[in-house]
């Protein structure tokens, strides 16, 4: 098990160099002169031409772009990686103490995903074409279809503007979580609950599970001991990746409820052509991206000792 | 009395009592010493107020310049007491006020305001004119030196801020928000909160409001429900309400909804030089077929008012007092597309010149589609010239590509906006053939050598009803010639709710957080 993580962390290592070449050279692929742009970012619209060339000395993008790469690689690997030219703070700083509220939502949205998820989608999937199963099945279409800035502002015009419970947006109390978890949960939810769905029909088929009945085990005892467990392995990866995704921002949910996340830093970051924080934020995201599918791998050693075993 | 009546009645007389009801809360309101109203404020923006230079001076007033620009854009003393020029208009002496401290306790005075102007002038060259040195003459007088005279001297002032030199590290970053103004920063969370506290040792006397927590809420929508909502008590800043969520705060009676005249206008810009807006007959054709007051109607809801010369009202005294623009006529515009030899030979509606067709693009900053309707304002410009049988495409690219495609020589129409610091620079920097100092906004579209010289005059000429003259001259050319079409300026729209006092609406959105007072708890 040891040697499999091991091994799966040294790939991680030429994941992350290949993720920091692409970026870097997208971000000198894509028109317009960075200079310029942080110029105009550092020091408003009235700049001259004299402004623009002391600022591409200073940030050293007079060199060839080979030179800038390098350059940035070995500062990323001391830990540094460079300042945002549109805060003229580091890039490090900048994600860091964005990271708790991404996390924050993206375990609350799972939460509320989950807490829909699991039991509509056992319902549906033990009482197939019921008019619950029926009903759950068309709320979860409705679910996928809904789109996220939309369900957002209904919610918020709802519960905040009409009824004055919850906080309209930003971040600080557990009330002010509420409405943004909802949102994001809800459109996960969907997706999760007819995986879940199919997933169950699928162990409920198996030779094992007419064993189990045959032997005159309970229902409830075939569903949660027998089904559910072997059920959830499809889901956890799913799911997994939902979150790991989640932990790239939720961007339109972070920009709709004013939540301090990641999503929004890169895609403001993006619009600003913050190319430093841009390349960190992507670095960072990929980073996630792999370890969060690391966690996932091995996790399913713990839920089917049969990968246990061939892991070994 | 029939039944009916009787119901009418009570419900009249229900009404009227619940009214005087009303009338007596609001008056019980109003009547609370606004002492014991806790004077603390939540404002929402649409940006973050704190960028690479400190907090934002004119949406926080944590720091404040040596001249302020009021309300008519005309300068007035900041920290600055007063100021005389030099007979050459090359060297300027300024009196600072005394007994003026920065938050951190360092004294304002001709050495701090000479490093905060040595700073402003390194990190943006070029601000404030060519400066050749700047002179210590007492503790509380400083000399500005130029190279050669620059008249915007005094506006663009209200661009350099006083800052602490203990709130600046070796490579000329901001470190700390450390300035002299009424409030200070308590708490700044990226992209999130800036939370001000009043400063109680503010020179100006001491403010009312306590605290200020300025919120970052991107969304134009979610602004305009958390105001509703009273999350938020104000919404300041260009661009903090868009024009069709305007109505929505107005039918609302807890929210006032207040507009000015902005500093920030609109025209349609052409390639002057190639074909085929090289033939002036074309530009005026152009101008004939459109009708700025529907653009302000349909595109702006209203929020907007029509310009007739290249310099905004704002500047009154800069403005050709003749309409020197005409639009709307459709007539005209075909005819003088027929003068100038286009004229539609195979009956499909496009005229055609040398058995070319009138095809033109339209080429939009995506940056600018964001925050302006522009993109609504292109399509009525469109059907506008399909009527003079001209096809006309819109294409809207990136920002940077944009600038690119400008310099290049690659956009023969746009739309563009001007934001005119003064009235001299306005003009020099869209009209000058070298673009004078906004690179930004100034394409290499046109290049006429009078009107080169004539701004260059206007630069140095420190004699304002010259100067006026001088742009007099050069916005008869730029109308005579078609060298642009001045569309509208815009109206800034801003927010605010019933109970709170004192907030006035500034072009530059300076806001006026000393005078701004609580009233009643929402």
């Amino acid at each position: 098990m040891l040697t499999y993580v091991l091994r799966r962390l040294g790939l991680m290592v030429f994941i992350m160099l290949g993720v920091s070449v692409i970026t870097f050279s997208m971000m000198h692929l894509v028109p317009g002169d960075p200079a310029e742009v942080i110029a105009m970012e550092r020091y408003g619209e009235e700049i001259t031409a004299e402004t623009i060339e002391h600022v591409r000395r200073e940030l050293g993008l007079d060199q060839p772009i080979y030179v800038q790469y390098s350059r940035w690689l070995s500062n990323v690997l001391h830990g540094d990686l460079g300042y945002s030219h549109r805060t003229d703070r580091p890039v490090l700083d900048e994600i860091l103490t964005r990271l708790p509220a991404t996390i924050q939502l993206a375990l609350a949205g799972m939460l509320v995903s989950l807490i829909i998820a699991i039991p509509v989608g056992t319902i549906s999937a033990t009482r197939q074409y019921s008019a619950a199963d029926n009903i759950s099945m068309f709320g979860a279409l409705l679910g996928v279809s809904m789109p996220n800035f939309w369900l957002g502002l209904l919610l918020i015009m709802f519960f905040s503007v009409h009824l004055g419970w919850l906080p309209v947006f930003g971040r600080g109390s557990i009330e002010h979580l509420i409405l943004p978890a909802v949102t994001l949960g809800t459109g996960m939810a969907a997706i999760t609950t007819r995986l879940i769905r199919s997933s169950i029909l699928e162990v409920l088929g198996q030779d094992y599970i007419r064993t189990a009945r045959a032997k005159g085990l309970k229902e409830k005892v075939v569903i949660y001991k027998h089904t559910l467990k072997n059920a959830m392995i499809p889901v956890v990866t799913i799911v997994g990746l939902q979150f790991a995704s989640l932990l790239e921002g939720a961007v339109i949910v972070e920009v709709i409820f004013a939540w301090p996340g990641i999503g929004r830093l890169l895609v403001d970051s993006i619009f600003a052509r913050d190319f430093m924080l841009i390349q960190g934020c992507i670095l960072f995201i990929a980073a996630m991206f792999v370890l969060v599918n690391l966690l996932v791998d091995i996790s399913y050693a713990y839920l089917d000792p049969k990968i246990r075993y061939e892991v070994k | 009395m029939s039944i009916n009546k009787k119901i009418i009645s009570l419900v009249v007389g229900i009404l009227f009592l619940s009214s005087l009801l009303a009338g007596c809360v609001e008056q019980q309101a109003d009547e609370q010493p606004a002492a014991q109203v806790p004077q603390e404020v939540v404002a929402g923006l649409g940006r973050d107020p704190v960028g690479a230079r400190g907090a934002h001076p004119y949406l926080t007033r944590v720091f404040e310049q040596l001249v302020i620009l009021d309300a008519e854009m005309k300068p007035r003393p900041g920290l600055a007491t007063s100021w005389e020029v030099s007979e050459d208009g090359r060297t300027w002496t300024i009196h600072l006020r005394e007994g003026v401290k920065f938050h951190d306790g360092t004294p304002f005075n001709a050495e701090t305001a000479k490093f905060s102007l040595e700073w402003a002038t390194r990190v943006r060259p070029g601000l404030l004119g060519s400066i050749d040195r700047i002179e210590i003459v007492d503790d509380y007088t400083i000399k500005v030196i130029h190279s050669e005279p620059h008249a915007p001297f005094l506006r663009s002032l209200f661009f350099a801020v006083m800052i602490s030199p203990n709130a600046i590290d070796e490579d000329d970053r901001v470190i700390e928000s450390i300035g002299t103004g009424p409030f200070k920063v308590e708490d700044y969370q990226p992209e999130d909160k800036l939370v001000l506290v009043r400063n109680e040792a503010y020179w100006g006397g001491l403010p009312k409001l306590e605290r200020i927590t300025l919120r970052y809420i991107p969304e134009a929508t979610t602004r305009i429900m958390a105001l509703e909502a009273g999350e938020i008590d104000m919404i300041i800043d260009t661009g903090g309400i868009l024009p069709e969520h305007a109505p929505v705060l107005k039918a609302n009676p807890e929210i006032e909804v207040m507009t000015i005249h902005g500093v920030v206008h609109h025209h349609i810009g052409f390639d002057t030089t190639t074909p085929p807006f090289d033939d002036v007959r074309t530009r005026k054709a152009i101008s004939y077929a459109i009708d700025p007051e529907s653009l302000v109607r349909y595109a702006l809801e209203g929020y907007g008012k029509v310009m007739n010369t290249p310099v905004p009202p704002l500047y009154k005294d800069w403005m050709h007092p003749d309409l020197l623009f005409e639009f709307s006529d459709k007539d005209k515009a075909r005819k003088l597309l027929q003068e100038a030899g286009w004229a539609d030979m195979d009956g499909d509606g496009i005229v055609e010149k040398d058995g070319e067709e009138f095809k033109v693009t339209m080429h939009l900053a995506g940056g600018w589609v964001g925050r302006w309707p522009y993109k609504t304002i292109a399509e009525i410009i469109q059907s506008d010239l399909r009527e003079i049988g001209i096809a006309m495409d819109i294409d809207v690219v990136d920002t940077g590509l944009y600038r690119e495609m400008m310099e290049r020589g690659d956009v023969k129409m746009t739309l563009i906006p001007i934001a005119g610091v003064s009235p001299r620079s306005a003009v020099k920097d869209t009209f000058h053939s070298e673009g004078g100092m906004t690179v930004a906004i100034n394409p290499p579209f046109f290049s006429n050598p009078r009107v080169d010289e004539l701004t260059e005059a206007a630069m140095k000429e420190t004699d304002d009803s010259r100067a006026q003259r001088l742009l007099f001259e050069v916005q008869e050319i730029v109308a005579a010639e078609v060298l642009m079409i001045p569309l509208f300026e815009e109206l800034m729209i801003n927010a605010v709710r019933d109970n709170i006092r004192g907030y006035e609406m500034h072009p530059w959105f300076v806001v006026n957080w000393e005078d701004i007072h609580v009233v009643s708890e929402k």
